[in-house]
Formats: C-alpha cells, sequence, structure tokens
C-alpha cells in the first residue's frame, strides 16, 4: 500500500474516531456552578448599577445646589445694581475696598 | 425545540430577560448534552467541562443579543466555538508533542487501523478515546484557527461557508486554512507511520 493511501486510511479512521467520540459527562455539580456563576454575575451587575445610580445622583444634587445659588448671586447683583463682571474685574484689576460689605460676601 | 408541555426556548429566553434568572436553568439542561459534545470535539477532555461553563455563562450574559426567530442551539454552537477558539489560542499555541508521548495503547489503535481490524478500532470507549488522543496529538502543531477550521471542515463534515459562519471568517481565509491544516494533519500523521514503530 501506498504511503498516501496509508496516511489516508488512518485519516479516514480518526475522523469516525472523531465522530464516535465519547461523551464526556458533565459532573453533578456542573448546572449548580453555572447557576452559581450567573447569580453571582447578576449581583456584582446590581451592585454596579446601584454605585452609578448613587454617583448620578450626587451630580445630580450637586448641580441643583450650584444652580440654585448661581440664581440667587445673579438676582443680588442685578438687585444691588452690579454685574457679575464688574466685580470680577474689579477684583483680579482694581483695589476692592470699594464694594460694600453683601458684595464682597458674594464672592 | 421543546416538548408538549415544555416552554420553547424563546419563551424561557424572555422569561429570563424579564428578570426570572432560575428560568436559564432550562436551557442549561436542555442542552448541556449538546454544548459538551460540541466543546469535546475542539479541545482534550481535561478541558472540556471548564469551557462548557463558560460557554453557559457568555450565553446568560449574551441572551439580550440572541436574535429571536432563530435558533438558540446555532447560536450556542457559535459561542461554544469561539469559547473554545479562545481556549486553543491560550493553552496550545503550536505545541508539538512529541511521538514518545504517545502510550501503547495508541500505537495499537493506529496499527489495528493499519491492519483492517476494524473491530477492534472502535470496540469500547477506551479505544475510542484513545483514537481521540491520537487525534489530539496529531492536531497539536497546529495553529488554533488551523485546528479549528480542520475540525469543523474535515471532521464534523461542514461545508466552507458554514465552517466561516461559524467562525466569522472569510470564506477564502477559511479554504485555505482548511488546505493547509489538513496537509500539516497528513504530514504528522506520516511521520506517526514512519517513526511509530510498530506500525
Amino acid at each position: 500500500m501506498k504511503d498516501s493511501d496509508r496516511i489516508s486510511k488512518l485519516e479516514q479512521a480518526l475522523r469516525r474516531a472523531h465522530q464516535h467520540r465519547p461523551e464526556v459527562q458533565a459532573d453533578s455539580g456542573f448546572a449548580l456552578r453555572v447557576m452559581a456563576g450567573i447569580h453571582r454575575r447578576q449581583d456584582a451587575q446590581q451592585k454596579d448599577e446601584t454605585a452609578a445610580a448613587a454617583s448620578l445622583r450626587v451630580v445630580w444634587r450637586f448641580a441643583a445646589v450650584t444652580a440654585t445659588v448661581a440664581v440667587f448671586l445673579t438676582s443680588y447683583a442685578l438687585l444691588v445694581g452690579i454685574s457679575p463682571e464688574q466685580i470680577a474685574s474689579h477684583v483680579l484689576a482694581g483695589d476692592p475696598t470699594w464694594l460694600t460689605a453683601p458684595q464682597i460676601l458674594l464672592l | 425545540m421543546g416538548d408538549i408541555g415544555e416552554p420553547e426556548d424563546e419563551q424561557i429566553i424572555t422569561s429570563v430577560l424579564e428578570g426570572e434568572t432560575d428560568a436559564f436553568r432550562i436551557l442549561l439542561e436542555r442542552y448541556r448534552r449538546y454544548v459538551f459534545a460540541v466543546v469535546s470535539g475542539y479541545v482534550p477532555y481535561d478541558a472540556v467541562q471548564e469551557i462548557a461553563h463558560d460557554v453557559f455563562i457568555e450565553a446568560y450574559r449574551s441572551l439580550a443579543c440572541f436574535e429571536r426567530g432563530t435558533a438558540f442551539k446555532k447560536w450556542l454552537s457559535g459561542i461554544a466555538a469561539h469559547r473554545c477558539h479562545d481556549h486553543l489560542r491560550r493553552h496550545y499555541r503550536r505545541k508539538e508533542i512529541p511521538m514518545s508521548s504517545l502510550s501503547q495503547g495508541h500505537l495499537e489503535w493506529a496499527d489495528a487501523v493499519m491492519a483492517n481490524k476494524a473491530h477492534d478500532i472502535f470496540r469500547g470507549t477506551e479505544a475510542r478515546a484513545e483514537a481521540v488522543e491520537l487525534l489530539h496529538w496529531a492536531m497539536a502543531s497546529l495553529g488554533p484557527e488551523e485546528r479549528m477550521v480542520l475540525t469543523l471542515v474535515h471532521l464534523d463534515g461542514l461545508s466552507v461557508r458554514e465552517a466561516a459562519e461559524v467562525l466569522g471568517a472569510s470564506v477564502v481565509a477559511v479554504k485555505v486554512r482548511a488546505h493547509r491544516s489538513r496537509r500539516k494533519l497528513r504530514k504528522r500523521l506520516h511521520a506517526l507511520l514512519q517513526d511509530g514503530g510498530k506500525i
């Protein structure tokens, strides 16, 4: 028999062996382990979602407080007849002593 | 899928996605044997449980991406193939196993093939396991992609197009790998026949 025929014969037998390979049995705890892995993953996911929601709450609260303060300061600045830009330019470039006590408090 | 009284796969998937996580166990029990069979076709027996475990976890994780109206079994076999591919890439990088690692049983099996002792070749689980081990030995020198393609095309009998779909590769790439991997396998078998001694 030629070498190539012998190789083909062996190859064919190996193919048959692959197709009739013995079944690998799952051990009794397999399903439990998979379900435990799934539950672990689900718990971790829930924790992540809770942490993300908490961070988002902090961000929104901070944004709300900042917006309220900004509205208050702008209203006050308009009330006393000085614009926020003026306050800023005086603080940065000039003598701030002309500012009244409430205006200084604004800074 | 699903006998009378048993929920269909898609019904179960809907339940799981709606928060009934434990319903996934029905799918797990239904396809456990199938996944084990698929995985054992690609990787050595000692790695099958671990990979099958990962396949189900991955299936659960990606359940929202499952396309309704398609076969869940086929989708699952795709995940299994990818997991096995990853495993081969990590653990079997063309790790050529020396011929000395073959046992007397392996060589006797090949001997029986050559002597046309068809009855002996598949006489029992042990002989079949030896044959599969011999096959893994012969495929050890192949790269992970070549190994996957060889299994799908030459051993499982899938068409090049079907194998390309499973692997997410182009038809041309699969065709080239199929040819190359078979040539390498035959070279390895030739070495076994030459140097195997008893054969």
